[in-house]
């Protein structure tokens, strides 16, 4: 589903990414783990298309298309979905508007038929379901005056509204309380499926013990240093990343 | 119940002094402290359309509304007027207009009483929650009117303000609200039609315990410039000022904001946003003092304006004068283009670039456009 090839990405004149190959296939969880300042989020930047974060080489291929050839909202049409580490706050734009805009873009890209706000509020009962988000976020604004593991669970809604291919969630994790992990990774295992990809990029094995993926990565200094099974991260735990920086 | 017929309050001797006070203060001129950022110019310039009788469809358009309504055409209230329910004639003291005519400054408030429009003034009781609107509807020319408003202590009026020219007119309305001991006063109050030159005052006083919630929508004058000033004069007085700007071609939107707080334990609450397209220009001009003894006033003042356009101009002074002791007062002012983050975010979750700019717009409006009671009846 996705292929990133020899991935180099800078921000100004700085080199984050320095070769960088990742193939994630339909049906499969990778983690995406690594210390601060690996890259990660430069990678879901880089893949959603921000202007700042300059592709010096290689290539990236989503569904059989270069994705890096197309503006960042229609590789959202195409079935992509970055959710973001510290998701940006909208003042005043409503939430529930908001996604059904999202939504009606996605479907009228793809051929289906836009719905009317009055069409559109049972499937968002149903995403809210899903997603176990509170039912009030749908009368909030977009992040604004939202906490950190609020935000977080607000992509998470936007993930089951959207229902993209592939969704790489950044430190989804991070911010929230035993019980909102809970639900959050309830709801990314609700949105697993065979036709589905997704990238976890955590510091936490306590997501990962709830979300079991099937393969692990250890991104330092620009590049995957490491890749393996679960027992990758149950290392990571136990060691931190010392022994991988080190070589 | 059936309101009584409108008194207008006639003197000539104001008009005469007012006409003589306008000779003497001349046009205004950007050398004039609160005229700097309007280009004058063009009201110098202006040639305005002759004044005429409306047509029997702009008279339903306008005029015949579904609300008890004050009508003032060209500067003139309809002919047999009748107040709404629970507003009644109020006798005021010539004097005090006289006195104003001779002190005022401000060239706008004295053309309101030297194009010999029309005076009237009102009492107000109960508490209805039903609105009223006051419509100032322009066909040409230049013209002027006031309303005096006092609210009887502990009554509620709910105002809808409409200001329309059907032609190219200046108009200079002046409103004055006294607000009685725990009345409340909402007031909606929207412009539109772009050839309109509108020069409006506003003046409020707030006794104790009253509230005032007021929000402008500006929609497209060749020249607006509101002036709106406030008094809280006694404790437990609360006023909220909001307004809505959204400027395009080469027009020009002011507002300027004096509020005193001239008692203890008083609060004020402003928040005037501009969106500004093509060559517009816009200025606040917003002044909150804070009188000696006042202690325990509370006063925040936010202006922001968000240019979609590189040839937009916004110029913004907001200013606090603080002469008590224990109080708290906050203002701030922004000038910018949309967040790059959050169009990048909003892109990122598939929609178009024009799109999420217009749904960003919508959203830095929406935060005045909530303070609207009638959003839905000024179809906005």
């Amino acid at each position: 589903m996705l292929a990133i090839t020899d991935l180099h990405v800078a921000v100004g004149d700085t080199p984050i990414l320095k070769g960088l190959t990742l193939t994630v296939n339909a049906g499969e969880v990778h983690a995406l783990m690594g210390p601060n300042g690996s890259g990660k989020t430069t990678l879901g930047r880089a893949l959603s298309g921000h202007p700042a974060y300059r592709i010096s080489s290689g290539s990236v291929t989503f569904r059989g298309e270069d994705l890096l050839a197309l503006d960042p909202e229609v590789r959202a049409h195409r079935g992509l979905f970055v959710s973001w580490q510290y998701p940006v706050e909208v003042p005043g734009v409503n939430n529930a508007e908001f996604l059904r805009l999202a939504y009606n873009a996605k479907t009228k890209a793809n051929g289906g038929t836009e719905l009317s706000a009055k069409d559109f509020a049972p499937l968002l009962e149903r995403k809210v379901a899903e997603s176990q988000v509170p039912a009030d976020y749908t009368g909030r604004q977009l992040n604004a005056g939202m906490s950190g593991g609020q935000k977080k669970r607000n992509e998470i809604l936007q993930l089951h509204v959207l229902e993209p291919c592939c969704a790489m969630l950044d430190e989804t994790d991070s911010g929230l309380d035993i019980d909102a992990l809970k639900s959050v990774a309830a709801a990314i295992q609700a949105y697993r499926r065979v036709d589905r990809a997704i990238i976890l990029i955590t510091h936490f094995q306590r997501l990962l013990d709830l979300v079991q993926p099937d393969r692990v990565h250890v991104l330092a200094d620009g590049r995957i240093q490491r890749s393996g099974g679960p027992e990758v991260a149950a290392q990571l735990e136990r060691d931190g990343y010392d022994w991988i920086v080190r070589g | 119940m059936i309101g009584s017929s409108v008194v207008e309050v006639v003197s000539d001797e104001l008009t005469r002094l007012a006409t003589a006070r306008a000779a003497e203060v001349g046009m205004p001129t950007q050398a004039l402290e609160d005229w700097r950022y309007v280009r004058c110019e063009t009201l110098v310039k202006a040639e305005y359309d002759s004044p005429r009788e409306i047509t029997p469809d702009e008279r339903r358009q306008f005029v015949d509304t579904a609300t008890p309504a004050v009508v003032f055409i060209d500067g003139h209230l309809l002919d047999k007027t009748v107040w709404p329910s629970g507003w009644q004639n109020l006798e005021t003291n010539g004097e005090e207009a006289l006195a104003q005519v001779a002190t005022e400054r401000d060239v706008a408030a004295i053309w309101a009483l030297a194009s010999g429009g029309s005076r009237a003034a009102a009492r107000i009781t109960g508490t209805s929650s039903s609105p009223v609107e006051v419509i100032n509807l322009a066909t040409g020319g230049r013209s002027g009117w006031t309303l005096l408003l006092e609210v009887a202590p502990g009554a509620r009026l709910d105002l809808i303000v409409r200001h329309q020219a059907l032609g190219a007119a200046r108009s200079c309305p002046a409103l004055t609200l006294r607000v009685g001991r725990g009345a409340q006063v909402f007031v909606s109050e929207v412009q539109t039609a772009s050839c309109h030159h509108l020069l409006a005052t506003a003046t409020i006083d707030l006794a104790a315990d009253a509230q005032v919630h007021w929000t402008t929508v500006v929609r497209g004058g060749a020249c607006v410039r509101l002036t709106t000033r406030a008094t809280l004069s006694g404790p437990g007085a609360h006023l909220e000022l909001a307004g809505l700007s959204e400027v395009s071609e080469q027009h020009q939107a002011h507002q300027v904001v004096r509020v005193v707080h001239a008692a203890g334990h008083t609060t004020s609450d402003q928040l005037f946003k501009a969106i500004l397209h093509d060559r517009a220009q816009t200025s606040f001009d917003g002044l909150v003092q804070i009188s000696s003894g006042s202690d325990g006033a509370d006063a925040k003042q936010q202006n922001r304006n968000l240019l979609l356009s590189p040839l937009a101009k916004a110029d913004t002074r907001p200013q606090l004068d603080i002469k008590a002791d224990d109080v708290k007062a906050a203002h701030g002012a922004t000038v910018g283009q949309l967040d790059v983050d959050e169009l990048f975010y909003l892109r990122c979750r598939g929609l178009a670039r024009q799109d999420a700019e217009a749904l960003l717009t919508i959203g830095f409006a929406g935060e005045v456009l909530a303070r609207l009671p009638h959003r839905g009846l000024l179809n906005i």
